[in-house]
């Protein structure tokens, strides 16, 4: 049973973590969060959150692993996940076509935007 | 100096005679001597000579075995054969497998002998020059491939260094300004407007120069397609639209209709624009803008100006302005706040399309920023025809104009061809040995990867124009009637690619 308005947030910058948590929080959203990709792999079984933001360079394992390994799980495959990205990539696109990603955000991200991108994947 | 030469030598007579001669030459010269191969051979490797004197036949060994014999001990001594009359052939093969030089037992040998070992010596230190050189920019390129490296892996990684803190920055000041945490009062709000302008100038400051550096290591790929620039320039002014009413001045643009077509990148050559204009409108405080495009057939090339009624510029001060970091306004040090390296990006853009960028200016009467971009570049053609006389002249006259061509005798080769690196045009001959003309252009225009391609027919059969003149209606091909003359032909061929009538 996938827990309604919940996100995941994995992102090791601990400012831009905090921001971002922030953000959400305001906006009425439960949040949980995880500073690396094994945690933070853990927590999507654990815990099945309606949305995944996932950060790209995470340590102990990357951003696109995180994905495939989500994607490639039965329970897990139907949850958004969306990259976090820190610079504007036109090679991000095949990051997120190999990893099986919903989409990308750009983390110098307006906060308008992120917020109307994440209604449009959890309605 | 000291020389010390070895010679190899059975006869003891010849022995005295070199001994004699060499005493007598100018330059010092110790000579040991060396009746067979292994007593030789131990010499060298005790001693250490600077040349050797080897007599071509010795009663164990030739020279040729006592050569390859330093060869395998990776021995490099100026190695000179001594023959006899008659024997030159033997010299000559030595010669070939490494020796330096040859003396004959002749009357001259007194006389040759000092300078053909002077030679010898002369030769084997611009030998070890050059082996020395070629170390030297072996190592040398090594050394610069890997800093290349370094520093296009510092490139990225600084572009994220960078930009996580500055977000983080910009957030914490959105946060407060939002209202979120707590009411925000007028003074605190004017403060936090100011850093955040400030974030802002900070990011548009590393993108420039992480921008930048990609460009000039040439890491960043251009997209290149075909187009009208005339809607990259009408893009870039409806964006700069506002900015400029603001000001109160015109921003206005003259284009020549009809532009013919031409492969760019259109995000790139928009950034180009936009740093044009959005200098001009700094500069300018009345008048205004025009952006100005023509086709120069002479040339081959579209050109395109940014004119504004500004102040203009100082002769002195034009050539400096495409550089790094230059500041414009010279002399007024009004801080921009730009990067000052906005006109070197643009300029690296243009080069990269194979254009050029300059600026003429007269102080007091405005600047016109110009750049030029060839129409005929980047282009591919693919050519059929089953004689090769004909394919050569058309690769030939094609490759003179810039054009990038393929050619292929075969029309089931061409076919192949055509599908897998679309090109950008296919002049075919109708006749063709494998596969019919009509055949070929049916191929074409059924498969929607190729059905777009222009194609130009050529034909030499007067009845064979006919039948394209009447299945015409259904394709609408152009022809060419061989044999042509290269003028026509170029044109007809610019008028296709280029959709100018």
């Amino acid at each position: 049973m996938i827990n309604k308005k919940c996100i995941l947030v994995v992102e090791d910058e601990p400012d831009l973590l905090h921001i971002v948590v922030f953000r959400l929080k305001n906006a009425g959203y439960n949040v949980i969060s995880a500073q690396d990709g094994k945690t933070g792999l853990e927590m999507a079984k654990k815990e099945k959150p309606c949305l995944i933001l996932l950060d790209l360079k995470l340590p102990l394992m990357d951003g696109v692993e995180v994905c495939k390994q989500l994607k490639a799980d039965a329970e897990l495959k139907s949850i958004p996940v969306i990259f976090l990205s820190a610079s504007p990539g036109k090679d991000i696109a095949d990051k997120i076509k190999d990893a099986g990603a919903d989409d990308y955000m750009q983390k110098s991200f307006d906060t308008k935007e992120f917020l109307d991108k994440l209604t449009g994947y959890l309605r | 100096m000291l020389l010390k030469i070895l010679q190899i030598e059975d006869n003891p007579d010849f022995i005295l005679i070199t001994k004699k001669i060499l005493k007598a030459a100018e330059g010092g010269y110790q000579i040991d001597s060396a009746g067979e191969m292994e007593e030789a051979l131990k010499k060298i490797e005790a001693e250490g000579y600077d040349v050797i004197l080897c007599d071509y036949r010795l009663p164990k060994a030739s020279a040729m075995d006592i050569l390859n014999r330093l060869k395998e001990g990776n021995k490099d001594i100026p190695f000179i054969v001594v023959t006899s009359a008659g024997n030159e052939k033997i010299a000559v093969e030595l010669m070939k497998a490494g020796a330096y030089d040859y003396i004959i037992k002749d009357s001259s040998y007194a006389d040759i002998l000092p300078h053909v070992i002077e030679k010898a010596i002369e030769k084997y230190k611009a030998k070890k020059e050059r082996e020395w050189l070629e170390t030297e920019l072996v190592e040398s390129n090594e050394v610069l491939k890997k800093m290349y490296a370094i520093k296009s892996d510092f490139t990225s990684m600084v572009s994220h260094e960078l930009r996580t803190p500055l977000t983080a920055i910009k957030e914490g000041i959105e946060i407060v300004l939002d209202g979120v945490v707590g009411e925000v009062n007028a003074e605190q709000k004017d403060f936090l407007e100011m850093a955040k302008k400030n974030v802002a100038r900070l990011k548009r400051l590393i993108d420039d120069v992480l921008d930048f550096s990609k460009l000039e290591s040439k890491k960043l790929e251009f997209k290149m397609e075909g187009g009208n620039i005339n809607d990259a320039i009408n893009e870039t002014i409806e964006s700069q639209r506002l900015v400029a009413e603001e000001k109160g001045i015109y921003l206005k643009a003259e284009l020549e209709s009809n532009l013919p077509r031409m492969k760019f990148d259109s995000d790139r050559i928009i950034q180009v624009l936009t740093n044009l204009i959005t200098n001009a409108l700094k500069f300018t405080e009345s008048g205004g803008i025009s952006i100005i495009s023509t086709y120069q057939p002479q040339e081959q090339n579209i050109k395109v100006i940014v004119r504004d009624t500004g102040p203009g510029m100082k002769e002195e001060d034009l050539s400096k302005l495409f550089e790094k970091f230059q500041q414009l306004g010279g002399m007024n040090q009004r801080k921009t706040g730009g990067s000052g390296l906005g006109l070197a990006i643009s300029k690296e853009i243009v080069t990269q399309h194979r254009g050029k960028i300059w600026v003429e200016s007269e102080l007091g009467k405005g600047s016109d920023f110009i750049f030029t971009i060839p129409i005929n570049w980047q282009y591919n053609i693919l050519v059929i025809d089953d004689e090769k006389v004909v394919l050569d002249l058309c690769e030939r006259v094609l490759k003179q104009n810039g054009y990038t061509v393929s050619c292929f005798q075969s029309g089931q080769e061409g076919l192949k061809a055509a599908q897998e690196n679309i090109p950008d045009l296919i002049i075919l001959d109708m006749r063709l040995k494998d596969i019919s003309g009509y055949e070929l252009v049916g191929c074409l225009k059924s498969n929607q990867n190729t059905s777009a391609i222009p194609i130009l027919v050529m034909s030499g059969y007067a009845d064979e124009i006919e039948r394209i003149e009447n299945r015409k209606q259904e394709w609408a091909l152009p022809w060419i009637a061989k044999p042509f003359d290269t003028k026509t032909f170029l044109a007809k061929v610019i008028s296709i690619i280029t959709y100018v009538q």
